[in-house]
C-alpha cells in the first residue's frame, strides 16, 4: 500500500468542489445547449456548412444527416428472430523484460440468435505473434499501437467473417463491435506503409458486409465526444467569431458533451442521424462508408451507436440496428449482451497469461535455451509463479 | 451400465473433484457411489457436492426483470464450464478384492469417472466399513450422503428391507455415543424404508 | 436326467456341512466377569431376551476348546449408551426397533459356570469326564444353548451306574441321569414341603437303586406307600417295588391286619419282644415320652436290676398291682434306690407299649436275623407300619430299634472283611421319613442316625433321609448329607437348611424358591457333577416298562407271541 489516503484528502475534497462547480455550470449551459438544438432543428444545409468550414473541420463538428434535429425516434419492432453477431478482441502486449519477446492476440466472437431459445454459438481465436516481420516490422520492434491497430483489425476480420458464414437467406443479421466503427490509426507510431495497409484491410471487411448485405454498427459505451455541441456552438456565433475559437474548452461549452445533450431521449429512443466529424471519415468517405451516429437510450445510460452510410441510408437496416442494440441492451443493465459475452471471450486473464507464459518456457527449455537467456525480472517472476504453483 | 460422469479437475488422497459439462437426469446423482480406474486399480467415491459456481454476471442476470431464454442456455451451456462434482473417497479396488480404506494413491487429473450402480454398487456395499470414512467429515451433509447412497444400494436389492436394517445396525453401533445423530439417520432410512 | 447330474456333482463339491455344532443356537459372546461372580454375556441379536430362563444350560466355547458348562443364574436388560434409558428411541416404528434391538440395547445373562468338558480326545476314557472349572473362558467367547450331548455328557448316559430322575427344564429330549454308586456312597436327602412330591422322588430314587443293584435297601415304610401299590394323589393307584421287582424286594410289616386289608403281600410279621428291647431303643423317645433325664438314668437303673425281662417286669407291675408279694421293685423303693414319682411316671409312660401289638413279651424269632438273612440275599426290605404309622412313637421305636442292631452288625461285619479278607457286606441304605425326628439337634450326637450319617461310608450304611423339614435336621448331620434331592421348599430356614455346605448357593437358592410345587426338584450334591433343576421323571408305566416290569395285558401278548414263536422257528423272546 503506497497510496497515503491522509495525504490526498485535502486534494478529494477540493476535487468534490471543482466537481460540483462543473456540474453548477453544465447545468447552466445545457438549457442554452438544447435551445440551439431547437432552434437548429431543421436548418440542415446550414449546419453543414458550417461543419465543412475550416473552424468546423478544426473543431472536429458533427454533420447533420436529413432528420430533423431535435426529434426522439422511436425503435421499430425487432423482427422475431435476428443473429446477433458480435466480436472483441484483448491482446498480451510485447514486453522487453518477460521471458521473451512475443505478443498475442485474442478475438472471441458470438452468434445470437435472437429468438431461437437456443444457445449462443461461442468462439475464440488466438494469435501467437513472434516471427521476426511480426515483432520487428520495418526493422523496429514492434510498439503497443501497432498490437492495438493489429488487434482493432482482427475483431473486423472475426467479425466479419462469422457474420458472412451466416446464411443470408436467414434471419436477418447485424454484426455489433465494441467501439467506435471509425477507427483513427496514429501514424506516427506506426511502420511505413503500415497504416495504409491496416486501414485497407478494415475497409475491405466493411466491404464485404456490405456486398453480404448485412447491418453493421459500433457500439461506443459512454462517450465522451462533443461533436454535436462543438456544431451547434460555431453555428450560433458570427462568422468572424467562429474564426477565434480553437477549441471548445475555451468557451462556456466546455465539459458540455453531446451525451448530456441528448439526454432528454427515453429508454429505446435515439437521436438524429449525423456523420462523424473527424478527419479520418474521409478515408470511410472514399470507399462509401462514412461513419454516422446516432445516441441511443440504453435503458439506463446514452450510447453512442456508429453505423456506414450505406446502413445509415436505409431505413430498415437503419431500424435493424436500432432495435437490434437497444433490445441487447435492455435485458443486460443498459449494454449489449453480447459485447459482455465477447470480451468475456476475448479477455485473457492474469493466470490464463502465466499459464501460457509457463509453457512457452517449458517449449524454450525444450529446445535448449538456458535460463540465463531469460532476463533477471522475468526470473524474479517466474520464481515468483512457481511457489504458487506448488 | 457405467455413464461416464466427467473428468478429474483436483484429486487427493480423501477427496477429489470432477469436472463435467452439463447436468443430465442420472448424473452426477447426490449419494451416488462412482469409480476412478488408476492404473490396474479403481478408486471409489462418493457423490457429495455437486457445485456451480456463481460470477457476477450471473448474478447481475439473476435480477433482471426479464431473462431471455438465450441468456439461461449461454449462461449455462457456455459459461458455466465446468459443472464441479465433489467426490469423497471411500474405498477402492485391488485385484479382485474391495477395500473399505484410503488409496495409497489417488486418481490423477483428467482420469475419468464413472457411475457404479447394479452388481458394482451391490458388490462394494456389502460390507460397511467404509461408514466411518463418511461419517468422520463433520465438513460435509455426511448423514445425508450416508442415507442417500444406502438408499439406492438397498434399491439395487431384492431384500433392500433388510440391507437397510443391516445397515442400521451397524451405524447403531458406531454412533452409540451420539444417540441424536443416530436417530437422526436411522429416519432417514427408515423414511424410505 | 442331466438336470440331476448336475445338481449331485454341484453338491459333492461343496465343503462337508461344518458338524452339528452349526446347528446349535449360538446365544451371545461372554463380555465380562469372574470365577467367583459369574460370566456377563452379551446376548446376540437373534436371541430373543424372553426366551431365556434361569436355570437353564448353556455352554461356552472357550478359547481352548474347552467347553464351560454353565447355568443361566440372571436375565437383564442392558444398553451400550446409559442415555438410552432416558430417551427411549420411538419403537412404535418397526424399522427403528428391529435396528435398536440388539445393537443399541440387548440382552445380557448372567452364567455361572460350573463345569468345564475338555475336548474329548477319544483315547483317554477320562478325557470326557467333566471336572469342576477352576478358570474362566476368554472375553468375547462364543455361548450357546447346551445340547442334549453336552448335558448327557455332564450327567450321563443311562448306563449300569446312572439312572435316569428327570429332564433338565424346557429340554424333553435330554435326561438327567444321577450316579447311583455315588448317592449310595454317603447319605442322602430328599427335601420339600408336603404336596410336593418326595415320595414319588423316593420311589424312584429307591426303584434305580433296586434296578441297578446297586446297594440293598431297608425302607421303614411309614405310610405304607413303597412295597404294594398305593394310591397317588391323582386316585390312580401307582405301583409299589415289590409289585415292580418281584423276587427282589420283601415286604415285611408291623401290621399284618392293614397290609392285608391293602391286598399287600407280606413275607414275614415283624413281633419285637419286651426282652429285646434296651433303655437305649427307649431312649429315643425321650422327647416324645416326655422322659426327664432322672426318669432315664432309672430305665438304665432298672435293666440292670430287672434284667431282660425289665419292662416285662415294668408294666406288668403296673397292671397288676399287690398281686404276689413284695416285688423286685418294692424291694428298690424300699432300698430307696428308686424314687416313687419316678418309678410311677415310667410305668406310666411305657404303657403305652402295650398298646403296640407287634410288641410280644417274648418272641422267638430273630427279626434282625431275619432282615439281615434277606439283606445278605441281596433282597430289599421294606417295612410296612400299618397303623402304626401314625403313631410317631411306634415308628421311631422300631426304626431305632432295627437300624441300632443291624448297624451293628454291619460293623462287625465289615471289621470281620477287613481281618479275614471275607467279603464286605452289601452296602446297605436305610430310608427313614420324618427325620427330623431322629435327627434333632438334641438327639442327633447320640443316636445311631447321626452316627450313620457322619460315618460316611465306613461300614457301608448309608441313609437316605425324607424329610419336609430339613431345618429340624442337625447342622452337622446335614452337611454330610451328600446328595440332596429338594422339591419346593418355602420357608426360608428349610432352604438355609438345605444349602449347608454348598458354595454358590446363592443363586441356586433363587432357583429353589421358583420351583413349581409338582415335578420339579434340584439336584445338588455327590451324585451329579452339578446341581441341576430337572422336570422329574414321571413314576409310571415308563418307568416300569424300563425297570424290567411288564404289565398284564403286555404280558398276555408277550405270552401268545412267545407261543407262536416257540410254533413257528423264530427265537424265544423270553419274559424278562
Amino acid at each position: 500500500m503506497t497510496l497515503e489516503l491522509n495525504k490526498v484528502t485535502p486534494q478529494i475534497d477540493h476535487m468534490g468542489h471543482v466537481l460540483a462547480g462543473r456540474a453548477a455550470h453544465q447545468g447552466k449551459v445545457l438549457p442554452a445547449a438544447r435551445a440551439l438544438l431547437a432552434a437548429f432543428a431543421d436548418r440542415q444545409a446550414e449546419l453543414c456548412l458550417v461543419a465543412e468550414s475550416e473552424p468546423g473541420q478544426r473543431l472536429r463538428c458533427a454533420s447533420p444527416g436529413d432528420e430533423r434535429l431535435d426529434v426522439a425516434y422511436a425503435p421499430p419492432a425487432l423482427p422475431a428472430e435476428v443473429t446477433i453477431v458480435a466480436a472483441d478482441g484483448s491482446q498480451i502486449y510485447p514486453d522487453r523484460h518477460g521471458i521473451a519477446f512475443y505478443y498475442a492476440i485474442n478475438t472471441g466472437s458470438i452468434v445470437f440468435r435472437h429468438g431461437s431459445g437456443q444457445a449462443p454459438e461461442v468462439r475464440t481465436e488466438p494469435r501467437l505473434c513472434y516471427a521476426d516481420d511480426e515483432l520487428y516490422p520495418g526493422g523496429a520492434p514492434v510498439s503497443g499501437d501497432l498490437v492495438s491497430a493489429e488487434r482493432t483489425l482482427a475483431e473486423m476480420r472475426a467479425l466479419a467473417q462469422v457474420t458472412l458464414a451466416e446464411p443470408p437467406a436467414g434471419p436477418p443479421r447485424v454484426a455489433l463491435g465494441d467501439g467506435p466503427l471509425l477507427i483513427w490509426l496514429q501514424r506516427a507510431n506506426l511502420p511505413q506503409g503500415r497504416q495504409e495497409r491496416i486501414l485497407a484491410d478494415y475497409l475491405d471487411c466493411l466491404d464485404r458486409l456490405r456486398l453480404g448485405r448485412a447491418t453493421v454498427s459500433g457500439f461506443v459505451s459512454r462517450p465522451h465526444s462533443a461533436e454535436v455541441i462543438a456544431l451547434l456552438y460555431l453555428a450560433q456565433l458570427k462568422l468572424a467569431a467562429r474564426q477565434q475559437v480553437k477549441s471548445l474548452a475555451e468557451t462556456d461549452y466546455r465539459g458540455l458533451t453531446d451525451r448530456a445533450l441528448f439526454g432528454y431521449l427515453s429508454p429505446g429512443e435515439r437521436s438524429a442521424l449525423f456523420v462523424r466529424g473527424t478527419a479520418a471519415n474521409l478515408d470511410f468517405r472514399d470507399r462509401g462508408h462514412t461513419i454516422h451516429f446516432f445516441y441511443l437510450n440504453t435503458g439506463s445510460d446514452l450510447a453512442r451507436v456508429e453505423v456506414p452510410e450505406w446502413v445509415a441510408r436505409d431505413p430498415d437496416r437503419l431500424g435493424l440496428a436500432h432495435a437490434a442494440v437497444y433490445d441487447q441492451c435492455r435485458c443486460n443493465n443498459g449494454y449489449p449482451y453480447v459485447l459482455t459475452r465477447a470480451d468475456e471471450l476475448a479477455v485473457i486473464l492474469g493466470e490464463e497469461r502465466e499459464a501460457l507464459e509457463g509453457m512457452i518456457m517449458q517449449a524454450m527449455a525444450r529446445h535448449g535455451l538456458s535460463l540465463p537467456e531469460l532476463s533477471r525480472k522475468a526470473q524474479q517472476k517466474q520464481a515468483a509463479r512457481w511457489r504458487r504453483r506448488r | 451400465m457405467e455413464i461416464q460422469v466427467g473428468r478429474i479437475i483436483r484429486s487427493s488422497t480423501t477427496r477429489f473433484a470432477v469436472g463435467c459439462r452439463v447436468l443430465r437426469p442420472e448424473v452426477p446423482v447426490f449419494g451416488s457411489l462412482v469409480k476412478v480406474p488408476v492404473l490396474d486399480d479403481e478408486v471409489y467415491g462418493l457423490i457429495y457436492d455437486v457445485c456451480m459456481e456463481d460470477d457476477p454476471y450471473v448474478r447481475q442476470i439473476a435480477v433482471q426483470e426479464e431473462v431471455r431464454a438465450e441468456h439461461i442456455e449461454d449462461q449455462r451451456r457456455n459459461r458455466q464450464v465446468p459443472i464441479e462434482v465433489g467426490v469423497l473417497v471411500v474405498g477402492y479396488r485391488r485385484g479382485g478384492t474391495i477395500v473399505h480404506r484410503l488409496p495409497p494413491q489417488p486418481p490423477t487429473s483428467l482420469d475419468v469417472l464413472y457411475t457404479c450402480t447394479g452388481e458394482g454398487l451391490v458388490e462394494f456395499t456389502r460390507r460397511f466399513d467404509y461408514f466411518r470414512l463418511v461419517l468422520d467429515n463433520r465438513d460435509l451433509p455426511a448423514d445425508e450422503l450416508l442415507a442417500a447412497n444406502l438408499r439406492y444400494a438397498a434399491e439395487a436389492r431384492s431384500d433392500g428391507q433388510a440391507f437397510l436394517v443391516d445397515a442400521g445396525r451397524e451405524l447403531a453401533r458406531l454412533l452409540n455415543m451420539d444417540l441424536v445423530r443416530l436417530d437422526g439417520l436411522l429416519r432417514r432410512l427408515r423414511d424410505w424404508a | 436326467m442331466q438336470d440331476h447330474s448336475e445338481l449331485d456333482e454341484f453338491f459333492a463339491h461343496r465343503p462337508p456341512a461344518p458338524e452339528a455344532v452349526a446347528e446349535v443356537r449360538r446365544l451371545g459372546i461372554v463380555v465380562s466377569g469372574s470365577l467367583s461372580k459369574g460370566l456377563g454375556v452379551k446376548l446376540d441379536r437373534g436371541a430373543v431376551v424372553e426366551g431365556m430362563a434361569v436355570g437353564r444350560y448353556v455352554v461356552v466355547h472357550g478359547q481352548t476348546g474347552r467347553r464351560f458348562f454353565s447355568i443361566i443364574t440372571d436375565v437383564a436388560l442392558d444398553a451400550t449408551n446409559p442415555a438410552l434409558e432416558k430417551t427411549p428411541p420411538d419403537t412404535s416404528d418397526p424399522f427403528l426397533s428391529q435396528v435398536y434391538q440388539g445393537t443399541a440395547t440387548f440382552g445380557r445373562l448372567e452364567v455361572s459356570p460350573m463345569l468345564v468338558l475338555d475336548p474329548s480326545t477319544g483315547s483317554e476314557p477320562e478325557a470326557g469326564e467333566p471336572k469342576p472349572v477352576k478358570t474362566v473362558p476368554a472375553h468375547f467367547s462364543p455361548v450357546y444353548e447346551a445340547t442334549e450331548e453336552d448335558v448327557n455328557r455332564v450327567f450321563g448316559a443311562g448306563d449300569e451306574r446312572h439312572f435316569y430322575v428327570g429332564n433338565p427344564l424346557d429340554m424333553e429330549n435330554v435326561r438327567v441321569h444321577l450316579n447311583l454308586e455315588r448317592l449310595v456312597e454317603r447319605s442322602s436327602g430328599v427335601f420339600g414341603k408336603s404336596g410336593t412330591g418326595k415320595t414319588f422322588l423316593t420311589r424312584t430314587l429307591l426303584a434305580g437303586i433296586v434296578k441297578q443293584d446297586t446297594a440293598v435297601n431297608l425302607v421303614f415304610d411309614m405310610h405304607n406307600e413303597y412295597g404294594w401299590e398305593s394310591q397317588a394323589e391323582g386316585r390312580h393307584r401307582v405301583k409299589g417295588l415289590r409289585q415292580l421287582f418281584p423276587g427282589k424286594v420283601s415286604v415285611m410289616t408291623l401290621d399284618p391286619e392293614s397290609s392285608r386289608r391293602r391286598g399287600s403281600k407280606v413275607d414275614f410279621e415283624v413281633h419285637i419282644g419286651y426282652d429285646q428291647i434296651e433303655p437305649e431303643d427307649v431312649d429315643m423317645l425321650s422327647n416324645l415320652m416326655s422322659l426327664t433325664d432322672v426318669q432315664i438314668n432309672a430305665l438304665y437303673f432298672l435293666r440292670r436290676r430287672l434284667g431282660k425281662a425289665w419292662i416285662e417286669k415294668l408294666l406288668a407291675e403296673g397292671e397288676a398291682g399287690e398281686e404276689g408279694g413284695p416285688s423286685e421293685l418294692d424291694m428298690l423303693l424300699e432300698d430307696g434306690q428308686l424314687h416313687g414319682g419316678t418309678l410311677g411316671a415310667i410305668q406310666r409312660k411305657l404303657g403305652l407299649f402295650r398298646r403296640f401289638d407287634f410288641l410280644r413279651p417274648r418272641v422267638h424269632e430273630d427279626v434282625v436275623g431275619k432282615i439281615m438273612d434277606y439283606l445278605d440275599r441281596g433282597l430289599h426290605v421294606i417295612l410296612e407300619f400299618g397303623r402304626y404309622g401314625s403313631t410317631l412313637e411306634a415308628y421311631i421305636l422300631v426304626a431305632n430299634y432295627l437300624t441300632r442292631r443291624i448297624h451293628g452288625r454291619y460293623v462287625q461285619r465289615m471289621e470281620a472283611a477287613l481281618g479275614s479278607r471275607t467279603d464286605e457286606p452289601k452296602p446297605l441304605v436305610i430310608t427313614i421319613e420324618e427325620a427330623h425326628k431322629f435327627l434333632d439337634p438334641a438327639i442327633a450326637r447320640q443316636t445311631i442316625f447321626g452316627t450313620i450319617a457322619r460315618e460316611l461310608r465306613k461300614y457301608n450304611v448309608t441313609l437316605l433321609i425324607v424329610d419336609q423339614r430339613p431345618s429340624g435336621i442337625d447342622e452337622e448331620v446335614m452337611s454330610q448329607i451328600g446328595t440332596r434331592v429338594t422339591a419346593l421348599l418355602d420357608n426360608e430356614a428349610d432352604i438355609r437348611a438345605v444349602f449347608t455346605g454348598v458354595s454358590g448357593a446363592g443363586e441356586l437358592r433363587q432357583v429353589l424358591a421358583r420351583l413349581d410345587t409338582q415335578q420339579q426338584a434340584l439336584i445338588l450334591g455327590h451324585a451329579v457333577p452339578m446341581p441341576v433343576v430337572v422336570q422329574t421323571r414321571t413314576y409310571g408305566p415308563e418307568l416300569y416298562a424300563e425297570v424290567g416290569h411288564v404289565e398284564g395285558e403286555a404280558l398276555q401278548d408277550r405270552l401268545t407271541r412267545n407261543v407262536n414263536l416257540l410254533q413257528g422257528d423264530q427265537e424265544f423272546e423270553g419274559f424278562e
